[in-house]
């Protein structure tokens, strides 16, 4: 007797209840043992329950054959025998039934709406071509019984069956196992037809997908919803179907969206069907169209699939199942979204633009702007440059869409997915920040925090595309300053966010800000390098927007004080702390040293304390690396810093910075790279003039060879060098001179081969004083042992040999003790010229600064760049404001901010400039009218304002009738009124004060000049943005011949080129004054009393000879052109005895 | 739990999460076995440099799910800023002073 089975249920489980809510009788049945049997018990019955009973009975026989408990194949013979009993005969015209009896009973059934039957009949079906799909001599039966439900009949049954009530799992469930049968028969050979059937065979499939589990936990894997059923047919269906069919299944919306409402509560055995099959049958299928793809990866799946992350792992108890070792759910989940949101061949991935937002043509000009005449009407000019401040349009703008969903800051995949895409995807960087209004950087120490800068970090660290994303080359503009910018220093990032990183009580927030500042700033030295190739190969348009992204960079980021104090606010154990705060540091000085120079930072004891920390460390491990890491830091800093004391001791070390270093660099060796340190040294001996700073002099190599050639240094002569290197620098010219003496004595001449050494001098001089100290005898030897290995390295490495013997006749005569005269000689050393080369202070200035990540500009070592007179006009030429009549009377109706801020009382003073004497008196007028309603109203800067106007207008009353106003007055109260309307301006105090000193102005003077330039500023470090001012003050003062003549008279171009002799001074500050050379070039007579009275060829050229950059160099050598082609050439020609000439035509 | 135990947790689970991935890339070249073990090294001296803003982070609400991951990764990312050069040098200093000892 067979079991006892439970009506229609889950065909092949047998012994599992159906949870349902209906309570029928059960079927019975009966044990069958032939073939004749069966075919007895299937013919159609009108008696519905007796039809059950055979179908029951039947379900039993498959069942016993699919759970393998057909040991000796009985039952498949059983089988076999009714199907060939059944068989219907092949008749041409009509299509043969197979199963005919059972296709009636179902077609009763359904007309009388026997579920139970229905059911059964879908549940046996099923099961036998389960049970035959693996026999491959029974292929006909099972062709035949799917062809057969491809008959109108049939299909109507399998409709009604997948259309049954909600609830009725237990008719629609076996119907989809079936249909899915059919479609993976034979590897989808009928995949196509039951898909054109796709009206009967697809019917309520999306709400069919809609009936998932509702039970307690886990759905069963044995026992599979409806949901699971129609997606695994669905799923079949994808793999199966050819492009065309796939094509339409893909479109139908509601199939779609049903696939993936619930997908987060389904089984990991279903998600992984679904995400497997979407990747090997949408995503990785290269026939299928992109725009087919998204109609299945929009916007609405990702969005679901990233529900995934964090979804609940069960760990599975199944021992029945050990293919357990697949990914998590978690992991499939971001591995898919991962490859569609980052390959282009997904569909979803459009190509972009990189920094360049959607829409606009980065390559089109405006229409204004000639080719021939290369009219530069600046960056602002272009009309999009400064339109995506608050959003980006992008092209990607579905997963602009789908990533604002994403919780980077909670989960590392998330944060990988997106950084994924946004390396993929480039522009989508600006536009995620602009959008992600919620995201807030103010540092908290919670997980979100941690996980927001973890995001940052990653943004920062992306590479800049090649070309800022613009196909083939750089594009002639440049991308929008705020979308550069975002990807530089992300919004979040505000100064005040940064700013309170820096000030709480945390080591974690400031560190995180200084490595995400680290980054921006290696960041920016890239980017302002892309800019300077694309600006030599088009238009200047890169050079100015280069200029304005530093500017705004700069008003984001913390003060360099800010660090500075939180760096010497760290403790001495707070080693990573501490390097990343001094690489900081140093970027500073590398990347803006115009924000860096203006703290007058001392690095001198800091750099002490951290050699002291280095010396005294016993062992060489890793937080000595590190500290060392730290020192190296800071002592290329020490190089751009004007206070560094190299030479001077303090009370609590016992040597100089200097030979604490050098010290450092023989003594500490062990496993360490020392090139940075030795760098610093070489760097710091030919600064000071302790060796000869040109190509062939072999720098310190000598007397670092002649130490090194000791186990240990004596302390005495540590102590002797210290003081020999602080004289030498102290005073070199005396050594210099010494050098001349000993070579004129020697009869050789002193040209460009005589290698010699200044501190060779000084250790000469000093010797008897080493003497006279009384040391040991042993302490002698190796002080003169040292002299010799010193006297031999120089000669090896090239130090002229008159001058070595000179030098050691100097030495013997200091040495008092006959015997060690004897032992001083010149030995024998091998050349290393190689090394000593490696070592020269060009060389190391290079390896120093390419120690950071950035490449170094190459520096042409002599080549000059060839600039043309209308590429030195686009970088030098700066239009003059023009003169609007009309200011007259526009000024009316404005109220006193307007006035003031918006520049209409400027545009009334500048009429003071104007050729008309009536209209110079009418502007006289109304400035006093503009003067009196200021001063009576509530402005707040009224009354400076007021005093401004009216000692204008006092100074300017007397000589208005006899011509223009000098232009330098004008410029000035228009510049001042800018300094009153800011009390934070660095020229507050001092204009203040001029206005307040007399009621009248020298009009043959240049108001603020002397203040500015002799006597320091009014805050510390504030000097070069007074000299900023003054030079764009000065460049606003140069109009006509008259005030040429009045820059000669106070001598103005000689103090502008004294300024360039300050080495700390940036190149913004020296191109401001080129731009002042250039503009008087551009007036009458200029050229002229800049060559006859102030030298500016020989100056000029004394400056490109120091330029660092082969463009530099070019700039200057076109300006001195420009000179000559805008002089009076026959008189300089006769003045200069034809050498300006000679100059230009070299 | 006191704040020094905590601090002792985190440091623990730290370093049982750069433990773990060390030995998970174990079978990798050597260049990434100094960059892993220049990793481990910085850890190290991050739980000892930040140990009381750790334990205010672990007991910060939010501190949940995958925040241990996330926060090991936040702070393992600055070993990007130093050169392969200068952790090549911070790994041969700790074998050679593992050496002497």
């Amino acid at each position: 007797m067979a079991k006892r089975k439970s009506y229609g249920g889950e065909g092949g489980h047998s012994g599992k209840k159906q949870k349902t809510a209906h309570v029928h009788d059960p079927p019975t049945s009966e044990e069958i043992y032939n073939g004749r049997q069966l075919r007895q018990l299937l013919a159609f019955e009108q008696d519905l329950r007796k039809a059950r009973h055979g179908l029951q009975s039947f379900k039993n026989l498959l069942d016993s054959i699919v759970n393998n408990e057909d040991q000796d194949s009985e039952k498949l013979h059983i089988l076999q025998e009714f199907l060939d009993s059944v068989k219907p005969r092949e008749q041409d015209d009509e299509v043969p039934v197979y199963l005919p009896d059972i296709m009636e009973s179902w077609s009763m059934a359904a007309q009388l709406n026997n579920e139970n039957v229905m059911s059964a009949v879908a549940v046996v079906l099923a099961l036998l071509l389960k049970v035959l799909s693996g026999k491959v001599n029974m292929v006909s039966y099972s062709l035949g019984i799917c062809r057969t439900f491809l008959q109108k009949r049939q299909q109507e049954l399998i409709a009604k069956n997948l259309s049954a009530d909600n609830g009725k799992d237990f008719i629609i469930s076996p119907t989809l196992r079936l249909l899915r049968e059919a479609v993976c028969f034979d590897g989808g050979a009928l995949a196509a037809p039951i898909f054109r059937a796709r009206n009967n065979t697809f019917k309520s499939l999306a709400r069919n997908m809609g009936l998932r589990y509702l039970g307690e936990g886990v759905e069963d894997p044995k026992r599979p919803s409806v949901r699971t059923n129609a997606i695994r047919f669905l799923l079949s269906s994808l793999k199966l179907l050819h492009l065309e069919a796939k094509r339409d299944l893909l479109s139908q919306k509601d199939i779609v969206a049903a696939l993936m409402r619930h997908i987060r509560k389904d089984p990991p055995s279903l998600i992984h069907e679904i995400l497997d099959t979407l990747k090997a049958s949408v995503i990785l299928d290269k026939k299928l169209p992109k725009e087919i793809k998204i109609r299945i990866l929009n916007a609405h799946s990702l969005i679901r699939i990233a529900e995934l992350y964090g979804y609940p792992e069960v760990p599975t108890e199944n021992e029945d199942e050990p293919e357990r070792e697949r990914p998590t759910v978690e992991d499939s989940a971001h591995a898919f979204l991962t490859a569609a949101c980052t390959d282009s061949d997904a569909g979803i991935r459009r190509s972009e633009h990189g920094y360049y937002p959607e829409g606009v043509d980065p390559d089109a000009v405006p229409s204004a702007v000639n080719d021939d005449q290369l009219v530069n009407f600046g960056i602002d000019s272009i009309p999009w440059m400064s339109k995506f401040e608050n959003d980006v349009p992008v092209r990607n703008s579905l997963l602009a869409e789908f990533i604002q969903t994403l919780r980077p800051w909670s989960s590392t995949k998330q944060n990988e997915l997106l950084v994924a895409i946004f390396e993929a995807s480039p522009e989508l960087v600006a536009n995620y920040f602009c959008q992600k209004k919620s995201f807030s950087f103010d540092p908290k120490l919670t997980a979100t925090w941690i996980g927001y800068a973890a995001l940052l970090y990653n943004v920062v660290q992306l590479p800049v595309p090649s070309w800022f994303g613009h196909a083939k080359g750089y594009a002639r503009v440049p991308p929008p300053t705020s979308v550069v910018l975002g990807n530089i220093i992300p919004l979040p990032m505000t100064p005040k966010a940064l700013a309170r990183c820096l000030s709480i009580k945390s080591k974690l927030a400031s560190f995180y800000a200084i490595r995400l500042l680290t980054l921006s700033l290696q960041k920016l030295g890239r980017v302002l390098e892309m800019y300077q190739e694309a600006s030599s190969s088009s238009d200047s348009l890169w050079g100015e927007a280069a200029r304005r992204l530093l500017d705004e960079f700069y008003q984001k980021i913390p003060d360099i004080k800010e660090i500075i104090k939180c760096y010497l606010a760290m403790e001495q154990d707070d080693l990573l702390q501490r390097q990343a705060a001094s690489r900081l540091l140093l970027l500073y000085y590398e990347v803006i040293p115009q924000v860096a120079l203006r703290a007058r930072f001392d690095v001198s004891p800091i750099l002490s304390s951290t050699i002291k920390r280095v010396e005294t460390s016993d062992k060489m491990d890793e937080n000595t690396v590190m500290s060392l890491l730290e020192l190296e830091n800071l002592c290329a800093i020490a190089k751009y810093s004007p206070n560094m004391r190299w030479f001077a001791r303090t009370a609590d070390a016992p040597h100089s910075p200097f030979i604490t270093l050098l010290r450092l660099s023989i003594e500490k060796t062990t496993g360490l790279s020392n090139e940075s340190l030795d760098g610093v040294l070489y760097w710091v001996a030919s600064e000071h003039q302790l060796v000869e700073d040109r190509p062939n002099s072999p720098g310190l190599y000598p007397l670092i060879a002649a130490l090194k050639s000791f186990d240990t240094v004596d302390s005495a002569i540590w102590a002797f060098l210290d003081n020999c290197v602080e004289r030498c620098a102290r005073t070199p010219v005396k050594y210099l001179e010494m050098i001349e003496e000993q070579l004129r004595k020697a009869e050789i001449s002193e040209d460009e081969d005589t290698v010699t050494c200044p501190l060779m001098m000084t250790i000469a001089e000093q010797i008897p004083f080493f003497n006279s100290s009384s040391p040991s005898k042993t302490t002698l030897k190796a002080f003169v042992q040292f002299l010799s290995e010193y006297l031999g390295y120089s000669l090896a490495t090239g130090v002229s040999k008159p001058f070595i013997d000179a030098s050691k006749e100097l030495f013997s005569t200091g040495l008092t003790d006959q015997k060690l005269k004897e032992k001083l000689r010149i030995p024998k050393r091998k050349k290393h010229i190689q090394e000593a080369q490696e070592h020269h202070p060009n060389h190391n200035a290079l390896l120093l600064n390419g120690r950071s990540d950035q490449a170094v500009k190459e520096s042409g070592t002599d080549s000059i760049a060839q600039i043309q007179p209308q590429d030195l006009e686009q970088r030098l030429a700066v239009p003059i404001t023009t003169i609007k009549d009309n200011s007259l009377s526009k000024w009316t109706s404005k109220t006193p901010e307007e006035l003031v801020e918006e520049g209409y009382a400027s545009s009334l003073i500048r009429l003071l400039l104007s050729e008309h004497p009536s209209i110079r008196k009418e502007a006289l007028v109304n400035i006093v009218k503009v003067a009196a309603k200021i001063k009576d109203s509530t402005y707040e800067n009224n009354e400076q304002v007021w005093l401004l106007l009216m000692e204008l207008t006092e100074s300017a009353r007397d000589s208005l009738s006899d011509g223009p106003l000098p232009s330098v007055i004008v410029a000035f109260a228009c510049k001042a009124l800018d300094v009153l309307i800011n009390p934070l301006h660095c020229l507050y105090e001092k204009v203040n004060l001029f206005l307040t000193s007399g009621p009248v102005w020298s009009l043959d003077k240049i108001p603020l000049i002397q203040n500015i330039l002799q006597e320091g500023p009014t805050e510390d470090g504030a000097f070069y943005s007074e000299v900023s001012w003054l030079l764009g003050f000065l460049l606003e003062s140069l109009r006509t011949p008259a005030d040429v003549a009045l820059f000669h008279k106070r001598r103005v171009p000689e103090r502008l080129f004294a300024l360039t002799s300050n080495p700390f001074m940036g190149p913004n500050l020296r191109m401001q004054i080129l731009r002042i050379v250039y503009r008087m070039t551009s007036i009458e007579g200029g050229s002229n009393t800049l060559i006859t009275r102030f030298g500016a060829v020989s100056w000029l050229l004394a400056q490109r000879d120091i330029a660092t950059d082969a463009v530099e160099r070019g700039v200057y050598q076109a300006l001195v052109r420009r000179l000559w082609d805008t002089c009076d050439q026959k008189r300089i020609s006769a003045w200069s005895k034809g050498g300006v000439e000679r100059i230009v035509g070299q | 739990m006191h704040s020094g135990h905590n601090s002792a947790f985190v440091t623990h689970r730290l370093n049982i999460i750069a433990g773990k991935s060390a030995k998970l890339k174990k079978n990798m070249p050597d260049k990434n076995t100094t960059s892993q073990e220049f990793t481990s090294y910085y850890l190290q001296q991050s739980t000892k440099e930040f140990a009381e803003d750790l334990d205010k982070i672990r007991n910060a609400d939010d501190f949940k799910g995958d925040a241990v991951a996330m926060l090991v990764k936040s702070l393992q990312q600055g070993t990007s800023l130093f050169s392969a050069a200068d952790q090549e040098r911070t790994v041969k200093a700790r074998k050679s002073g593992e050496e002497e000892e």
